[in-house]
């Protein structure tokens, strides 16, 4: 569970802090423009350096300074809590002057309060145990984390990265998802493009998950039959849904469902990931975005539900049945006064509103 | 008979819908969602009415023909009683003695802003009172906020607790 995120000086994110620990699931709203995505885009950051970009240019560039403000550094900082340890991570890139790329600043991770690596400029020591570290040099374009090597399953450094690995960052384009596979995953892509390769992944990796996906398909589209994922090449798998209505049944491949029942694949698939390789943490972006009034409030709740017992989910909506789905002591309005000011957060609970949300949104009423 | 291919909350099965007087009602009824045993297919959560009369008039005059015509939908009407437990015969006096049965007026006794903090937030007293409703037992339901509430809690548990929870 995500505790606290800090970010400062990335895009519209200036000494940002979202406090989370009481969250197992909770809300972004705001205008467009106000930094909701860029919250999925800062988290984003973290998860590809989890999952082995280490190359500072493949994750953060010039132009994501704030205001292009680069004599201050980016930084981000984030507070986990996976089975009950306490894990601090932070790191902070910089542009020196006549420098074309950034390049680390800083870069440390705590677990319990005790150091396991630690990183400034190019100097970084890690902390193997109690008794020993290791000193290295480290090309200052690259993030320390994915190659400080880890040394068994229960090394913290293992813990930490994977579970930042695992984290699900979503904002699914319904036109990009596909259902080929030429091989299987557990961390699909923010645009779930490789949706086909996490099914199979997540099939591969825990086979009673399909159950949980084919509870929820049926609930949600009764002539929902079944998901077939035959191997139909070398290595190649593809994907399609039955509907059977009595005694007639269709076939559509992924590809040819609509925009919102992909977006209910995608749904059954993080439902089952967080039952079978979880917990995990969720940052859906709009997730209701193509999602009917009439089946946002079941999918939303669905969502909220199943993280209710493991894992967090963080997600933004403009959708009114989506945010209806949510109350007030766990919805973040984010605001911004103009582009050239920074966002500000806050909780619903602490800000006078007359009436409804809704009509406070509709209305811009929100001071 | 044919089902749409999406089931909402629908015609062939018994579904009720949540009249919530405002959003601090609605935030009990998003807490009451949150149990892994409600079936969310036999619930849905309308937006808030905004004010106890606007549910009162909300529902006299969009909701009592839709369940005339729909015999498995019930209605349950979460207002506050603001320390006036008149306020429940002054509705239910106002509701079509042919749907009376399927119409249920429930509600804290003083605003949810009023509540002891020790009940915890709105989702939380939401979350409790429906693990109570599942469980049968009556911790929360008889505390002094909630307790006027038993006999359309005895209704409920009749008609509605068996199709609500799987």
């Amino acid at each position: 569970m995500i505790k606290r995120l800090y970010v400062n000086n990335f895009r519209c994110l200036e000494n940002f802090e979202l406090s989370l620990s009481a969250f197992s699931s909770s809300l972004l709203v705001g205008k467009n423009g106000t930094g909701k995505t860029t919250v999925g885009n800062a988290l984003e950051v973290l998860q590809l350096i989890a999952r082995g970009t280490n190359r500072v240019r493949e994750l953060i560039g010039v132009k994501d300074f704030a205001h292009g403000r680069s004599e201050v550094p980016i930084r981000f900082e984030l507070e986990v809590d996976i089975k009950n340890v306490s894990y601090h991570y932070s790191l902070a890139f910089e542009l020196p002057k006549s420098f074309k790329e950034l390049r680390v600043a800083e870069e440390r991770l705590f677990c319990d309060g005790q150091t396991i690596f630690a990183r400034d400029s190019s100097q970084v020591t890690h902390h193997r145990d109690s008794d020993s570290q290791s000193n290295f040099v480290l090309d200052w374009h690259l993030v320390a984390m994915p190659v400080i090597h880890v040394q068994s399953e229960i090394d913290p450094l293992h813990i930490f990265k994977s579970w930042l690995a695992n984290m699900l960052i979503l904002a699914p384009i319904p036109q990009l998802v596909r259902g080929d596979s030429m091989g299987n995953t557990l961390m699909p892509d923010k645009h779930c493009t490789n949706f086909g390769e996490w099914f199979t992944g997540l099939l591969s990796h825990s086979p009673a998950a399909y159950g949980d996906i084919d509870g929820f398909l049926k609930d949600i589209m009764t002539d929902f039959k079944d998901i077939k994922n035959p191997v139909i090449g070398k290595n190649f798998r593809s994907l399609s849904i039955q509907f059977q209505q009595e005694t007639a049944s269709v076939n559509f491949a992924v590809e040819d469902l609509s925009d919102g029942e992909k977006c209910f694949l995608i749904c059954a698939v993080v439902l089952a990931a967080n039952k079978a390789y979880g917990p995990i943490f969720c940052f859906w972006d709009e997730p209701d975005n193509y999602i009917s009034l009439s089946e946002a409030s079941f999918f939303v709740t669905s969502l909220r539900r199943s993280f209710a017992t493991g894992g967090q989910l963080l997600m933004t909506s403009h959708n009114s049945e989506g945010i209806r789905r949510f109350s007030a002591e766990n919805t973040f309005v984010l605001d911004r006064r103009s582009h050239l000011e920074p966002t500000q957060v806050r909780l619903l609970e602490e800000i006078p509103i007359e009436g409804d949300l809704i009509n406070a949104l509709i209305g811009d009423d929100i001071e | 008979m044919t089902l749409s291919k999406h089931s909402a909350a629908n015609d062939y099965r018994h579904h009720v819908r949540v009249i919530p007087e405002d959003t601090k009602d609605a935030a009990i009824a998003n807490g009451f969602l949150q149990h892994p045993n409600l079936d969310l297919r036999a619930i849905q959560i309308l937006p808030p009415a905004g004010g106890w009369e606007h549910a009162r008039d909300l529902f006299l005059s969009d909701h009592v023909k839709g369940m005339r015509n729909k015999p498995l939908r019930y209605t349950l009407l979460l207002i506050d009683f603001d320390n006036n437990l008149d306020r429940f015969q002054q509705i239910s006096d106002l509701i079509p003695k042919d749907i009376a049965d399927r119409v249920f007026i429930i509600g804290p006794l003083d605003e949810p802003e009023g509540l002891p903090p020790e009940l915890g937030k709105p989702e939380q007293i939401g979350s409790r009172l429906a693990e109570e409703c599942y469980s049968g037992s009556r911790t929360l339901w008889n505390h002094d906020h909630f307790k006027h509430n038993e006999a359309e809690l005895n209704r409920m548990a009749a008609s509605l607790r068996p199709f609500l929870f799987r």
